[in-house]
């Protein structure tokens, strides 16, 4: 369970430097300045984890 | 404590405060969101960026400072570029596994629950891995 937790937050923190945010920085506040690549980045964020969300469940 | 630190705590402080209060930190609630179960979150996260344009933009217009330094308010947004969709989908990834994200992990945290600290290390081992591998593609293009 531990392994898996720092393995998810690696990936969060790999992630979001990648692509300049994670759900607060790129999904509210690059959203609130208007930035085009804060939406596209919020959307496939969003889907990933919905999708993920859905295969995890149908998995376990 | 210089005085933009200060103001950072102050502004960490109330933003801890209201994403425990409204249970942006429960990863119950997390999974329920990403499971289309529960609409909560989202209008949530829609209301923060609701508020955010606004005020931003009256900000702008006022043509207010900033806190720190004295500066009129303004900004300039990137252009999309591959890297935000790649690093947003293994963002995403996690966001599903962990069902928690930076923010809530913090909180986690100050609420003393344990399992924040595996998450939180995992963030900081990303973080790492992304700089290390940033350096070695700098030295590759460089030499």
């Amino acid at each position: 369970m531990g392994a898996i937790l720092v393995g998810a937050g690696a990936l969060i923190g790999f992630g979001a430097k990648t692509a300049g945010g994670c759900t607060s920085g790129n999904g509210i506040c690059g959203t609130s300045l208007g930035s085009a690549a804060s939406f596209v980045a919020t959307g496939t964020f969003l889907a990933v984890a919905i999708g993920a969300s859905f295969a995890i469940r149908g998995l376990t | 404590m210089t005085p933009v630190r200060a103001a950072g705590l102050v502004a960490g402080v109330a933003f801890g405060f209201l994403i425990s209060g409204g249970q942006f930190t429960d990863p119950d609630r997390i999974r329920d969101m990403l499971l289309l179960e529960d609409e909560y979150l989202y209008v949530m996260m829609a209301a923060a960026v609701a508020v955010g344009t606004l005020g931003s933009r009256l900000l702008r217009r006022t043509g207010a400072s900033t806190l720190l330094p004295h500066e009129r308010v303004s900004w300039t947004n990137p252009n999309v570029a591959s890297h935000h969709v790649v690093g947003a989908a293994v963002v995403g990834l996690g966001w599903a596994i962990a069902d928690s994200c930076p923010a809530p992990f913090a909180g986690q945290l100050a609420q003393g629950v344990g399992w924040s600290l595996f998450t939180i290390a995992g963030v900081l081992l990303g973080v790492w891995l992304y700089l290390r591998r940033q350096d070695r593609s700098a030295v590759t293009t460089s030499g």
